[in-house]
């Protein structure tokens, strides 16, 4: 489904040119559960920008659905976005001035769904993390798992094939970081393909495949190990 | 997404920011509120004086000698003969009086005073639309060929001396230590609001020449009105000025005349400049207002970037984010320029009233204000939220 080809992404910061990604070969496979490990500076956040189209590679061919990514307008970018892709980012990026329920409807908002259905959608979502007692509270008023639990529910509102999932459980304690990781593991087990960017081995053991990247490569990847093993 | 979400966005992002956006508003509102105020107050004043001015009706005409103390003299003076005159040549039925003004010592008992007089023929009191007669009459035509002293005074006069205008009718009053009677009281109309405490009074111009020792009969001006409207009166002043030259033996250029359009116009020109000039002014704390709207959206769009990044990582367009801002911006301005609309409009009441003015709202001022606010709104708000809209989703979810 989201297949990556020779990727390279370069940037000029000042006088330097950084190489952080350099010649990335990668495919993911519909429902999946992917773990994407590596230190700070190893290119795994560029990977994980180029993913979520927030970014395009320098070079190299980037496919979703067979279509290619490379030649996608912005406009087309933040059709992708919205419908094929959710998001979870590790400080959560709730509008911290809209309504948990607003905040849910947000990406049916952009999408053009009716303010009827795309409330209907978001209880819907809300109640399914268990959050239906929390509707009208703004973020602030919620704890971490809370927010991460309905940056889950946005993620899904538009009912995307993928979930990007950024250091999920980088602000919860290790209980909330469970909880969460149950979560996205029900959500793989329905069917979702869900990547996740962690440093935390922990969790990184609810993936069924660890790519590790060091240096803008990919030196490590549990599906290559297994398939080898497997051959031999 | 339709223009009602986008709509409701932004009304939501400036209920957050109350204050701010209050204080924001200022600038338009006191922008707009400014040109509303002296622009509504322009043009009551300009109605008032236009009222005054044309207060003698359609097609009236004034006819002056432009040199009184030019070469010819006394010859081209205009006299009361020349009313009698003008009515046998003109191939028009006009209305005429004669007109002198002047200024008399009145006794009324003990007390002394000083009265204006204008000295007009009976005819006067058909040629003007304001002639309100309270108590009496005004003169009749055969009362101005007799030798009765007959005098119409101004309710103030009545007022001050005599309790009311009913009492006054039939006293007997001192003018220039001769005896005249009050024959009628009249209700002066204000001039915006001005001059409603002098004494004013209204007499035969065959008594007033007599009291000012003005045995040749000359009078300052003629007043005529034509009775039918749909002549053309340029040229009928034109063929008036030619009879009177004729019949005085001097050229044409020896008199002059002033219709009640042409004073209209003076009038109107007077007060457009007067509002473009002012309203140009008011105009730039308009552009200020504006430049504080850009100010506090680029603030906005700073502060929000984050939000920017979320909104565009979730799917919003670059174009979603534009609109959205720009209705902020417009929404800003909007409704600084309905709260100025009511505080002008608010003002320039209270301003009228208290000048006694009549109040005349102009509609056409507050279509442009909107317009304008709506156009500033735009103007302004265009750079940032452009620069809303091209901010890179990545370093704007970074943002701290």
């Amino acid at each position: 489904m989201i297949h990556l080809e020779n990727i390279a992404k370069s940037y000029v910061n000042g006088d330097i040119r950084v190489e952080a990604l350099k010649n990335i070969h990668l495919h993911i496979e519909k429902g999946e559960f992917v773990a994407i490990m590596g230190p700070s500076g190893s290119g795994k956040s560029t990977l994980m920008n180029i993913l979520g189209c927030l970014d395009v590679p320098s070079s190299g061919v980037f496919t979703i659905h067979q279509q290619r990514i490379n030649d996608f307008s912005e406009v087309e970018l933040a059709e992708l976005r919205n419908q094929t892709i959710g998001f979870v980012f590790q400080t959560f990026h709730l509008l911290a001035r809209l309504s948990v329920l607003k905040n849910v409807e947000l990406p049916m908002l952009y999408r053009g769904v009716s303010p009827k259905e795309r409330r209907k959608r978001a209880m819907e979502l809300l109640g399914k993390v268990g959050l239906s007692d929390r509707l009208q509270h703004n973020p602030s008023q919620l704890s971490g798992g809370q927010k991460q639990r309905v940056a889950i529910a946005r993620a899904l509102a538009n009912d995307p094939d993928i979930i990007l999932a950024d250091e999920p459980t980088g602000n919860l304690d290790t209980m909330t970081s469970m909880e969460i990781m149950d979560i996205l593991s029900d959500l793989n087990k329905q069917g979702v393909t869900i990547i996740l960017v962690t440093h935390e081995e922990e969790i990184a053991t609810f993936a069924s495949r660890v790519i590790t990247v060091r240096d803008g490569n990919i030196i490590e990847d549990t599906k290559d190990a297994l398939t080898s093993e497997g051959l031999s | 997404m339709n223009l009602t979400e986008y709509f409701k966005l932004s009304l939501d992002s400036l209920r957050i920011n109350k204050l701010r956006s209050f204080l924001t508003l200022i600038g338009i509102i006191v922008g707009v509120g400014s040109v509303i105020t002296v622009v509504v107050i322009a043009h009551s004043g300009q109605e008032g004086i236009i009222d005054a001015v044309t207060q003698d009706g359609k097609n009236v005409f004034y006819v002056y000698n432009s040199e009184p103390n030019g070469i010819y003299g006394s010859r081209a003076a205009l006299k009361l003969t020349d009313i009698d005159l003008l009515k046998r040549k003109l191939n028009q039925e006009v209305l005429i009086s004669g007109v002198n003004v002047g200024k008399v010592e009145v006794r009324i008992g003990k007390d002394l005073a000083y009265m204006d007089v204008q000295a007009v023929s009976a005819a006067y009191y058909h040629m003007t639309k304001n002639m309100d007669i309270m108590s009496g009459r005004f003169y009749s035509e055969s009362e101005e060929r007799s030798i009765i002293k007959g005098i119409v005074v101004n309710q103030v006069m009545a007022e001050k001396y005599f309790s009311n205008a009913e009492n006054a009718v039939n006293k007997k009053i001192l003018l220039n230590n001769i005896p005249f009677s009050i024959i009628g009281v009249y209700k002066e109309p204000t001039f915006l609001g001005m001059g409603g405490d002098s004494l004013t009074s209204y007499m035969s111009l065959a008594l007033w020449n007599r009291l000012t020792d003005n045995t040749q009969g000359n009078i300052t001006a003629l007043q005529i009105k034509v009775i039918n409207e749909d002549i053309d009166l340029h040229a009928f002043m034109d063929q008036t000025i030619a009879t009177l030259a004729e019949n005085h033996r001097v050229p044409k250029e020896q008199y002059m005349t002033q219709s009640v359009e042409q004073t209209e116009k003076i009038v109107e020109s007077v007060f457009g400049f007067l509002k473009i000039l002012i309203g140009s002014i008011a105009g730039i704390s308009l552009f200020v207002g504006g430049v504080g709207v850009m100010n506090i959206m680029l603030v906005t769009v700073m502060e929000r970037t984050r939000e920017i990044g979320i909104r565009k990582a979730i799917g919003a367009k670059p174009l979603d984010i534009l609109i959205q801002f720009l209705i902020e911006a417009f929404l800003l301005t909007f409704i600084g320029g309905v709260l100025g609309v009511l505080l002008g409009v608010g003002i320039a009441f209270l301003i009228t009233r208290l000048l006694d003015w009549g109040f005349v709202m102009s509609w056409s001022i507050v279509g442009l204000s909107f317009i304008i606010t709506t156009l500033i709104g735009l103007f302004f708000g265009i750079y940032p939220a452009s620069k809303a809209a091209n901010l890179n989703p990545i370093e704007a979810l970074r943002y701290e």
